[in-house]
């Protein structure tokens, strides 16, 4: 089982740190694009629809990093029992809680799917460019489920004590 | 039951939920949803859940969180906290204490450049505290000058204490950061005033340093010049009005990156560690806000701020004895939640019930910020010191704690001379072009 759950590891540690770097990537993308908006601005040639295309950039780095956050133990909890309780209870503990926090995270992929698709169906678009939101509504619904994913990953971990995930 | 009853109920889980390690911004996600479901009923909920992510994700202002972030990883990767601390040391190195007041006024500057504390601690850590040991600065001094400068971080703009507070409260992120800027400097300084008061007394504490020929520190100080180049630009830029708060981040990750580039800190390796340092720090900063504004319509439901508002002003109290107990309040909490967690959690009861009393929202974000600061060096959870620990490991954490008290209280002069003129924090934005 042990073994089996190693595996899995690398396997979801591979992915979402490639799509964090995909985030990344695309961050400074929206950092060029910002720098050439100020700067096209104020010689009076703005870029028409600057804005949509960060906003939408923005959920795109979000999602794509979610997962990496949470399985580096970046999402911040606090930590007053764990040093009051014994380390094999804490980590039975973290295996309920991350369990209990992934299923709460595949309502929010059902939720955001059911968004996307009445976003399709309404036409709803962004501003200026009247990009479709729906893409980006699927966009969270799959960082939402990735990060489901990890949580129970991180879960079994727990549940078979095996150590904590490091930011690298 | 009551709505209130559904708050009360709500909030405990809360407490219970975080006491039991669920990440901040799940557990509000978590509460506020089946908070709403229960008084407002499953669609109400589902469709918060739904839209929530969408809204905060896709809001133009927050992108200024992982461009900051992007800027002050930048600057880390390039040299520029090395710059620093060297302008700094090779004007104060020589006074008593001089290596430790060298340390506050480069955490200063980095603070000016990174929104984020610990990105300070960690950065000015591993520069000065070396240094400090070659000089036989005693421990305590040392270590608690790096915890109590790196909080600077979050005061001196660009800070995600501010912008989560300025969206939290709808206030504006530009007033808030110039708001920053003169209490920062004013508490940069009386954390030089408590090393000089401290080594004084005990001068073995940071015995001086040798003076540097003034054509050395000139030099110095010019290394500085990119970094000082920066700070400019980005705080000049939203002070004039040249550009918005959320523009002069990605302009200033800009100009951290050319100058990465120009300094050849620029390789595959330090490229994918900071970027995958600034999208984790983002991604729990957008997921502690998409909860807040799941958690805060519920709460708002439950009528809870209001009726603790209005029991508040009913006692009687001065808004000044009311504004003292609030601050009590979150020093208490300080010492257990995170400082992220108190902001998001207390803000919509606290926000209105700071506008009842008349007091200026902006200076507010300004004394809210500094006793986040306090929390972030206070025992038993105070981050920084964690983090100042992991850089100093044979120094004891009770010694890192003694240390860190003359600064702790520091910061409580600070926050009286910030409550008595208020002015302070509000000249820069009052004056703010545009």
């Amino acid at each position: 089982m042990e073994r089996q759950i190693a595996k899995l590891s690398g396997a979801v540690d591979s992915v979402v740190r490639w799509l964090a770097m995909a985030g990344g990537l695309l961050l400074m993308a929206l950092m060029l694009l910002t720098v050439a908006a100020v700067s096209l601005r104020k010689v009076n040639e703005p870029i028409f629809g600057a804005q949509d295309l960060s906003e939408s950039g923005l959920i795109v780095v979000v999602f794509l990093a979610m997962s990496y956050s949470g399985w580096t133990g970046g999402h911040i909890a606090v930590d007053l029992i764990g040093n009051f309780i014994k380390p094999r209870a804490l980590e039975l503990l973290d295996c309920g809680v991350r369990t209990v926090s992934g299923l709460f995270f595949i309502v929010v992929t059902i939720m955001s799917i059911e968004h996307g698709l009445d976003a399709l169906e309404f036409g709803e678009g962004f501003n200026l460019l009247a990009i479709p939101h729906w893409p980006f509504y699927f966009m969270i619904a799959f960082g939402s489920g990735l990060f489901a994913l990890v949580l129970f990953v991180l879960a079994a971990r727990s549940a078979c004590g095996m150590p904590e995930i490091k930011a690298r | 039951m009551s709505e209130s009853a559904i708050g009360l109920i709500g909030i405990a889980a809360l407490f219970v939920l975080l006491a039991i390690r669920m990440p901040v911004g799940i557990v509000m996600m978590l509460i506020g949803g089946i908070g709403v479901w229960a008084i407002n009923g499953s669609q109400a909920a589902l469709a918060t859940l739904g839209s929530e992510p969408f809204v905060i994700a896709s809001n133009f202002e927050l992108l200024i969180i992982p461009m900051f972030v992007l800027m002050g990883n930048l600057a880390s990767i390039s040299g520029m906290s090395r710059d620093l601390y060297g302008a700094a040391y090779a004007w104060f190195g020589h006074w008593r204490g001089g290596l430790a007041c060298a340390t506050i006024a480069a955490c200063a500057g980095f603070a000016a450049l990174s929104g984020s504390s610990v990105a300070s601690a960690v950065t000015m850590g591993r520069v000065a505290l070396p240094e400090m040991k070659r000089y036989n600065y005693h421990p305590r001094l040392a270590t608690g000058c790096i915890a109590a400068g790196g909080t600077l971080g979050i005061l001196i703009p660009p800070s995600t204490g501010f912008v989560i507070y300025a969206i939290l409260t709808e206030e504006s992120i530009g007033r808030l950061f110039l708001a920053g800027v003169i209490p920062g400097l004013m508490l940069t300084g009386l954390f030089m005033l408590s090393i000089a008061i401290q080594t004084r007394i005990n001068p073995e504490l940071g015995p001086p340093s040798p003076v540097m020929p003034i054509r050395q520190r000139i030099r110095a100080t010019g290394q500085a010049g990119a970094m000082t180049g920066i700070i400019v630009v980005t705080i000049g830029g939203i002070y004039t009005g040249f550009f918005t708060a959320g523009e002069a981040a990605g302009v200033g990750a800009f100009l951290a990156f050319l100058l990465a580039i120009v300094r050849r800190a620029v390789n595959w390796a330090s490229m994918s560690d900071t970027l995958l340092q600034t999208v984790r720090t983002s991604a729990f900063a957008f997921l502690i806000l998409i909860g807040a504004h799941v958690f805060n319509p519920f709460l708002a439901l439950t009528q809870i701020p209001t009726t603790l508002s209005e029991t508040l002003i009913g006692t009687n109290l001065s808004p000044l004895g009311i504004l003292v107990i609030l601050l009590a309040a979150f020093i208490v909490l300080g010492m257990f939640l995170e400082g992220f967690a108190i902001l998001v959690l207390s803000l919509p009861i606290v926000h209105p019930l700071i506008i009842e009393l008349g007091y200026d929202p902006i200076w507010f974000g300004v004394i809210m910020v500094i006793v986040l600061e306090m929390g972030l060096i206070s025992p038993p959870v105070g981050v920084n010191v964690f983090v100042v620990k992991a850089i100093a490991e044979d120094v004891p954490m009770g010694d890192i704690f003694i240390g860190i008290l003359p600064f702790w209280l520091a910061m409580v002069v600070c926050l009286i001379i910030l409550v008595a003129f208020p002015e302070i924090a509000l000249f820069l934005p009052n004056t703010m072009i545009n």
